[in-house]
This record gives C-alpha cells, sequence and structure tokens, in this order.
C-alpha cells in the first residue's frame, strides 16, 4: 500500500475509533467491541476506495454489518442499548442528583420507544449523525429516517411527560425497568 | 424538563470525545490500532473481510469438564481429515431428520464459558447458559441464566427479519442446495466478512449445522463441504460425554493462534458444542440437550413482545 493509504488509514483511526466503539457498545457485550472496531477498521484498510470523504456513516454501516455477522440469534441487544447509554451519559448538571433523576428519566422514556426509534434517537443525539447519515446507518430512505425520527421524538416527549406527572409526588425517581427484546439485526 | 425537549436534553449529554476515553482509553485504543496494523502488515488481502472472532467473544461456554476431557494436546493435531469427515457426511446423512410439526418446538440447553487469557481476561470471563425453544419458523424462544451470578434474564422472543444461515428457519434451509458440490458454490457465494473465503464457508456450513434445523441430506452435504477447506482437520475425542469428531479451523497466516472447532457425534452427526481458542481467550458451548418438544413454557410463550416488528409490537405502549 502507498504510504499516503496507510497514514490516511491511521489518521482514520485515531479520528474515528472512538465513536465507532461507542456505537458498537449500544449493540454487543463490551468484551466485543475491541472486534467489532478493529474488523471495521480492516475493512477500512481493505477498501480505501469505498471510505468517502466524510467516514463516520460508512464505518457505523460496516460495524452494523458486522455486528448482523456476529450475531446469534440470542443476544441479549436490548439490554446493552441501556448500559451503555447510561454509562455514557456526559453529566452537564452541577447538582449530581438532579443529574441523575435526569438521566433515568430519559432512560425510562427511551425504553417506552421502539427499538428502530431508539436507534433513530441514539444515531443522530448521541453518534451525531445528520438524518441523511443515519438513514444509511438504518437502511432505510432519508425520508423514512425523518419520519421515524419525528415519531421518535414524540415519543420520547410523551414518554417524558407521563413520568413527570406521577414523578410529582414521588420522592425518588424510580429506576428503569428495561423491556428485553432482541434486536433484530 | 418540561421548557426543554427531551431529545435536546439527550443531545445535551451525548459523551464527548473525552468522555469517551473513560472506556475506550488510551490503551485500549493502542490495542486495537495494533491488531489492525497487524493486518495491515500481514494481510494483503482479499478484497473483503468478515469477523468471526466474536462468535467466540459474544458466545461463551466451556464446561470445564470439556476442557478437561479434550486435554491441550488432542486440539489441533490433524488427521485423515478427508476420509474422516467423508464417513461423518455418510453417517449425518443416514440420520433420522429433525421434523417441526406445528406446534413442535426444537429444544436446546447448552452452556457457554469463555476465559479470557491475558491481562484484560477479567473483560472477557463469562459463566452463562441458555435454553431455547425454536419453532419450523425460526421463531426463538429463549432464556439467558448468568451462571456467575445465578440471575435469570426474563424470556425473550426473537424472530430474525430474514432467514440466514446464521438464522436459519426450516425452509430457508431446505432451499439450500444438497449436494457437497452445489452446497459448496453456494456458500463460496454467500458468505463473506470473514479473514478469508475458506473460514466464510467454514463458518456457513457450521451455522446451519449448529441451528439443529438441518435435513440430513443438507448436514451431509455441510460436512462434505468442510471437508473440501485445506484449514482444516479432524480428531477423534470425547466432548461432554459423547464420542465426537472436533471439526477444527485454523488458519495460521491470517488469524495466528485462532482455532475454531465443532464438535460432531461420531454415530449421528449431530453437533454437541464448539470451541475456539485465540491468543485472548478461549470459548466453550456445550449443548448439554436438545430435542423436539411440543410446547413452551407458559410464562416464555405468551405476551412477549416480537422484535422482528417492533413497531407494530409496542404500539400502544409508552
Amino acid at each position: 500500500m502507498p504510504p499516503d493509504h496507510t497514514d490516511r488509514h491511521t489518521d482514520l483511526f485515531r479520528r474515528h475509533a472512538a465513536r465507532v466503539y461507542a456505537y458498537a457498545r449500544r449493540h454487543v457485550e463490551d468484551a466485543q467491541c475491541d472486534d467489532v472496531v478493529s474488523e471495521t477498521f480492516i475493512v477500512a484498510w481493505r477498501r480505501p476506495e469505498q471510505v468517502p470523504d466524510d467516514p463516520l456513516p460508512w464505518l457505523l454501516v460496516v460495524a452494523r454489518n458486522i455486528i448482523a455477522n456476529q450475531r446469534r440469534t440470542s443476544r441479549r441487544a436490548d439490554q446493552l442499548w441501556f448500559a451503555a447509554v447510561r454509562e455514557g451519559w456526559a453529566m452537564t448538571s452541577p447538582a449530581a442528583d438532579a443529574g441523575l433523576a435526569e438521566r433515568e428519566l430519559i432512560l425510562t422514556a427511551l425504553g417506552a420507544c421502539t427499538r428502530t426509534e431508539r436507534e433513530a434517537l441514539l444515531l443522530t443525539a448521541w453518534d451525531g449523525l445528520t438524518p441523511q447519515q443515519a438513514a444509511v446507518v438504518a437502511d432505510c430512505s432519508p425520508r423514512a429516517f425523518t419520519v421515524r425520527l419525528h415519531r421518535a421524538r414524540g415519543r420520547l416527549r410523551s414518554a417524558v411527560d407521563a413520568q413527570e406527572e406521577p414523578r410529582a409526588t414521588r420522592a425518588q425517581p424510580q429506576p428503569v425497568a428495561t423491556r428485553i427484546i432482541e434486536e433484530s439485526s | 424538563m418540561n421548557a426543554t425537549d427531551a431529545y435536546d436534553v439527550l443531545v445535551a449529554h451525548r459523551p464527548t470525545d473525552e468522555d469517551l476515553t473513560g472506556a475506550w482509553t488510551a490503551e485500549r485504543s493502542a490495542s486495537v490500532a495494533d491488531s489492525v496494523l497487524a493486518v495491515r502488515h500481514s494481510a494483503p488481502a482479499r478484497p473483503w473481510v468478515r469477523t468471526r472472532r466474536a462468535v467466540v467473544l459474544a458466545a461463551v461456554a466451556a464446561a470445564a469438564a470439556v476442557a478437561l476431557e479434550l486435554g491441550p494436546g488432542l486440539l489441533p493435531d490433524a488427521a485423515p481429515r478427508a476420509s474422516a469427515l467423508e464417513q461423518l457426511a455418510e453417517t449425518a446423512g443416514d440420520r433420522a431428520p429433525v421434523t417441526l410439526p406445528a406446534g413442535s418446538y426444537l429444544h436446546t440447553v447448552a452452556r457457554e464459558e469463555q476465559v479470557g487469557l491475558q491481562r484484560d481476561r477479567a473483560a472477557f470471563d463469562m459463566d452463562t447458559g441458555f435454553e431455547s425453544w425454536t419453532d419450523a419458523a425460526g421463531t426463538v424462544w429463549r432464556i439467558d441464566i448468568d451462571r456467575r451470578s445465578g440471575t435469570t434474564a426474563p424470556m425473550a422472543r426473537f424472530t430474525a427479519p430474514t432467514p440466514s444461515l446464521s438464522t436459519p428457519d426450516v425452509a430457508f434451509l431446505a432451499g439450500l442446495p444438497t449436494t457437497t458440490e452445489a452446497l459448496a458454490a453456494y456458500l463460496a457465494g454467500h458468505t463473506e466478512g470473514s479473514s478469508s473465503a475458506d473460514e466464510a464457508v467454514f463458518t456457513g456450513a457450521t451455522d446451519m449445522l449448529r441451528s439443529g434445523l438441518a435435513s440430513p441430506a443438507l448436514a451431509r452435504a455441510a460436512i462434505g463441504a468442510l471437508a473440501r477447506l485445506p484449514e482444516v482437520r479432524t480428531t477423534r475425542v470425547q466432548f461432554a460425554g459423547h464420542d465426537c469428531v472436533q471439526v477444527s479451523f485454523a488458519d495460521e497466516q491470517r488469524r495466528a493462534g485462532v482455532v475454531t472447532a465443532v464438535y460432531l457425534d461420531a454415530a449421528t452427526g449431530q453437533p454437541w458444542g464448539e470451541t475456539t481458542t485465540s491468543p485472548q481467550l478461549r470459548f466453550t458451548r456445550t449443548v448439554t440437550d436438545q430435542g423436539v418438544v411440543t410446547k413452551v413454557p407458559a410464562p416464555v410463550g405468551t405476551a412477549l413482545p416480537d422484535a422482528s416488528e417492533p413497531d407494530e409490537a409496542v404500539s400502544g405502549r409508552g
């Protein structure tokens, strides 16, 4: 391989490996993430001509396919997003209790969304993709993704509102009851 | 919260690159980069790649007794693989077919154990088990057990959106070629992503066998396809109390130190488990019971959302 390809690939890894990891963490066990990241960048190494100028969506598609190849019918994937979001949640509130309550509130609301809605929310809000980019990762048309995201935002909002009413009478936020639904892709 | 849209809250708490270094540490990143670098140096490569190593990572399981029974000296030694596999293929072809009429399920109980072998071993160690019920349409009801904590996950139901080699249903498998030559060609043309074409064929063929749903004719063809792979070796071993042919795949050039093996009953061709060893870990899955039953236990089979239709399945919730 020419040196510029090697440099480009090294730079690609340096700039995007963490985001590929964050995506993988929502879909496979943490112990498997290194493999997903590694294989993703091996694909990029072997297919340099396919890596676009804006590479993150492409990398996430590769990661998605690798994860799909790895997964047996039995992965408990729906539990994984929950742990990943909880662990990755960036605390911005100066009050720790308030920050935790807010996190649990959103986690519960995310749990009320469907799998595809939740993925739409996290692809854009957490992976930082535009709806057009996220549509590629979600394997649907931009229009379909936009509709899905709109619906997801509405459901998320409703779920938060539904919690806040009874919350006023509770001393502490309730823990999230994670729904156990396998992911299918 | 009321003044701020929930989605905006989510965006506001997106982990920054710096936040991600809490889990994606510099050391971890460097380790993964090294593994990529090793491939860059060693594999000029086919135009595609596929990961399979995570099969290992993903699953787990190895009855300690199994490891004892096998013994390290037995693992990858070669035997006259062609004749052993040809004989096994015929044996599998003569086996009585597994039939799943409406209202019946393939019931499987298995243990999965994974042991880390290097400094970050704790990240790999797992000891789990599962019990599953699969119907002819490929729908799986499954319960997972963490043997270390003693906890049992709520039952889940899963239907693959599209049947595939790794998530097949009876109809999908019935549509596959049943001659060795045709099936080998099919696998070569329909598997991708592994480190090599041969590894992909090995994975595809063993996926079919592992499902327990392959017809005798298909199992015979799949074992025949395995016999054609130059990286495959066979050894007669005792695995989980069964007289088995260990069919192992190793490609030192592409995956140094990695050996993947399936264990097929010498008398029937039935798969009893699999192992993968690598410099990082050792994984074993052992099927402890498998057979056709006529019902799924009530708490498992009722009122479960189907992940294959998430939108419809959860409508009305939230």
